[in-house]
């Protein structure tokens, strides 16, 4: 008996057909495959994109040049100034500059900065690519871009 | 002589474009692993993200089958010239990119013991910045790399071997 059922199923090619049905079975289940250009996977809550300064809804910069995430930044990314704005008498920053290519996007920065809501924040943003290096330094105007600027900027647009 | 063809003839024109077509189209990278945007790479080669889709499935082992060196992670002083022979053994036509802030600049290892910046010792087409950049941010450069072989000129290499690069 044992050995006619070793037969029939070596030569029917069980096993085979076996692991082909799991093949077929993912074969017509339900696609995973993210078809990326024309569909972008949405970005989970704490997704940490590329680092943004925001503005708050009157288009006034949030940051306050307080330096607290260049002092919290293990990596030395940021180069901070600050001016006291004579007439509003609140320090704005003159000077922002990062470099992307040396953060390690671990958030620091984020918690510790100040203001309410967050002058410094993580964007959704994951494209990063560019053909220029010296793309990779941003400046406080270029902290501003967002979407298809940023991309632009990326690509060797205007550089400040 | 290929500053005085500044519009290529149409012939060369043409064969530009199918010999940039069937270049980009069938990228082999060899993908060199060497820290953790290695895992962000395989992942790009796995189902969900699935880097066949733009005929780059082959992740040959061996330099000399692959087109497209992708250098992903920290490259240390004792690796580059490892890295560097093996882009030597790349057959030409090659591209670099660099994955990763470690490979773009040395990222958070300013160092005596980290190549700051695999540009030091490649030609990099693509720089992918992000730490680790997340498969579709890998897909992305890699759309931007195809679309810059797309731009190029392969035919201008006839006339001066010297516009190779």
């Amino acid at each position: 008996m044992n050995k006619v059922s070793r037969f029939l199923k070596t030569f029917f090619l069980v096993d085979i057909l076996r692991g082909l049905a799991v093949t077929m079975r993912f074969y017509f289940g339900r696609k995973i495959t993210i078809q990326y250009p024309e569909e972008v996977q949405p970005s989970p809550e704490r997704f940490k994109g590329i680092l943004r300064l925001y503005k708050d809804e009157n288009g006034k910069p949030l940051c306050i040049a307080c330096k607290a995430c260049r002092r919290a930044c293990g990596t030395n990314c940021f180069d901070i100034e600050g001016v006291r704005d004579p007439g509003t008498r609140t320090m704005r920053p003159v000077k922002y500059d990062w470099k992307l290519d040396r953060c390690t996007f671990c958030g620091l920065c984020v918690e510790a900065c100040p203001t309410t809501p967050k002058s410094i924040r993580f964007s959704e943003e994951f494209r990063m690519a560019t053909a220029d290096k010296s793309r990779l330094h941003f400046h406080l105007e270029d902290m501003y871009l967002k979407g298809k600027d940023l991309q632009k900027f990326f690509q060797g647009g205007s550089k400040t | 002589m290929s500053d005085r063809i500044e519009r290529p003839p149409f012939v060369l024109a043409k064969l530009d474009q199918l010999i940039t077509w069937s270049q980009k189209n069938s990228l082999w990278p060899f993908g060199s692993g060497l820290a953790c945007c290695a895992i962000e790479m395989i992942a790009t080669a796995a189902a969900r993200y699935d880097i066949a889709r733009f005929g780059m499935e082959l992740f040959r082992a061996s330099p000399r089958q692959a087109d497209l060196f992708i250098v992903a992670g920290t490259v240390t002083n004792k690796m580059a010239p490892i890295i560097r022979r093996l882009w030597e053994q790349m057959a030409d036509p090659k591209w670099v990119v660099a994955m990763g802030n470690c490979a773009v600049s040395g990222g958070p290892f300013p160092t005596y013991a980290v190549l700051q910046g695999v540009d030091r010792i490649l030609p990099v087409d693509i720089h992918i910045a992000g730490c680790p950049p997340t498969p579709q941010g890998l897909l992305n450069g890699l759309l931007l790399l195809q679309e810059r072989i797309a731009k190029s000129h392969p035919t201008k290499e006839i006339f001066n071997p010297d516009a190779r690069r």
